[in-house]
């Protein structure tokens, strides 16, 4: 049993923090797509990359440990850094690749994010990287919802942090700003520069969201607690309880033991969606 | 090309899904990587007629390329004899020509 849901109130509002069992994924575009898997155990990270070492959990090809409990793992779009941000900062560190196989991560920086006067309201949420340097970094607001802060190599002067409308950060491979969601599922586009909507949006907030552009077309995927799998706002499944995008598909699995593979096509097709999947009957 | 699950009980599964497969496949040869693209197609017994029928012209301007990348005479061999007149496009018109 976990904790999922956690309501607390101060004098000024409620908070709802919602707790999901997450796994952090690598890029899956080749030639960077290494399998890598993070996931947080307290204060020690365990990190696979399938491609270079099949090793079952609970043990992990590398396991190494930040200062505090840990919070959010995030990987650069190609796979050449972790970033780690855990109750004191944030942990960078550097991945190399020889060959197809990844190496051990090395720590490139430290840096403690500037924490606000009380610390009741101050906790970190979620790190994300754009491109292969810069990294956001969400928290939660005193007085307003949330805050977003932007870190660029090479060493950044000054990270302030900015109000934002996110929610949540979605895993996005590309070079100019992040997606993120709002507390309503509506997605915006952020980058150093600005934050704007976009004209997609979710059903409602889902816990585990993927973005990724194919031409023209744009696709976010999201799955909600209860195995919804939803395609910008049009449902997919119902029974879904995993899932991944690569490069030309949507692959995921139900809870009655299938894997599902949906191809997406480019804007030369009129569907943007094909409807076509294959069934492979094979256990979760 | 090849697709991690975790089973019930915890433990780790490979598969090597035909959609994925294909998928890489058509990505090498777009590459122009046809040493990469046969070595797949021999190892996860795809037919090797998707090294012409994928992207016909680019494979008749870069026989060279082709041939310098697989380099092995008996692997070339291999090629030549699965080669057929039926194409595998995905246009069904092309499929069968009459």
């Amino acid at each position: 049993m976990y904790p999922r849901r956690l309501l607390t109130d101060s004098v000024a509002k409620v908070i709802s923090d919602e707790y999901i069992l997450a796994v952090s994924r690598g890029s899956t575009v080749p030639p960077n797509d290494h399998g890598a898997v993070a996931v947080i155990d307290g204060q020690t990270i365990k990190f696979t990359p399938f491609r270079t070492a099949n090793v079952p959990p609970p043990m992990a090809m590398v396991e190494f440990e930040v200062g505090s409990p840990a919070i959010d793992v995030a990987f650069a779009s190609d796979c050449t850094a972790i970033a780690v941000l855990h109750r004191d900062g944030l942990n960078i560190y550097g991945l190399e690749s020889k060959g197809l196989r990844l190496s051990s991560p090395k720590l490139r920086e430290s840096i403690e994010l500037e924490r606000a006067i009380s610390i009741y309201e101050d906790a970190p949420l979620q790190v994300a990287f754009s491109g292969q340097h810069e990294i956001y970094v969400l928290r939660e607001g005193t007085s307003e919802p949330s805050l977003l802060c932007t870190l660029s190599r090479p060493g950044q002067e000054s990270r302030a942090w900015q109000e934002t409308a996110a929610s949540s950060l979605i895993i996005h491979s590309s070079d100019d700003g992040i997606v993120a969601q709002d507390a309503l599922g509506k997605l915006h586009r952020i980058s150093s520069l600005d934050s704007t909507p976009m004209p997609i949006r979710f059903p409602s907030l889902l816990p585990w969201a993927s973005f990724i552009t194919k031409g023209d077309q744009r696709f976010a995927f999201g799955l909600s607690r209860n195995g919804h799998l939803s395609v910008n706002s049009r449902q997919l499944a119902r029974n879904c309880t995993s899932f991944i995008v690569t490069p030309s598909h949507l692959i995921f699995t139900t809870s009655n033991h299938l894997v599902k593979f949906v191809h997406l096509a480019g804007s030369e097709d009129g569907e943007y969606l094909s409807p076509w999947s294959v069934s492979l009957p094979f256990p979760h | 090309m090849s697709l991690v699950l975790q089973m019930p009980r915890g433990n780790l599964e490979t598969i090597y899904p035909r959609a994925m497969v294909l998928a890489g496949i058509r990505q090498l040869i777009e590459e122009v990587n046809y040493g990469a693209a046969f070595s797949t197609c021999r190892t996860q017994r795809v037919d090797m007629n998707i090294l012409y029928d994928h992207r016909p012209v680019q494979f008749l301007e870069n026989v060279g390329v082709f041939l310098d990348q697989v380099k092995d005479a008996a692997n070339i061999d291999l090629f030549l004899s699965s080669l057929r007149y039926c194409s595998h496009s995905s246009d069904p018109r092309e499929r069968y020509p009459s």
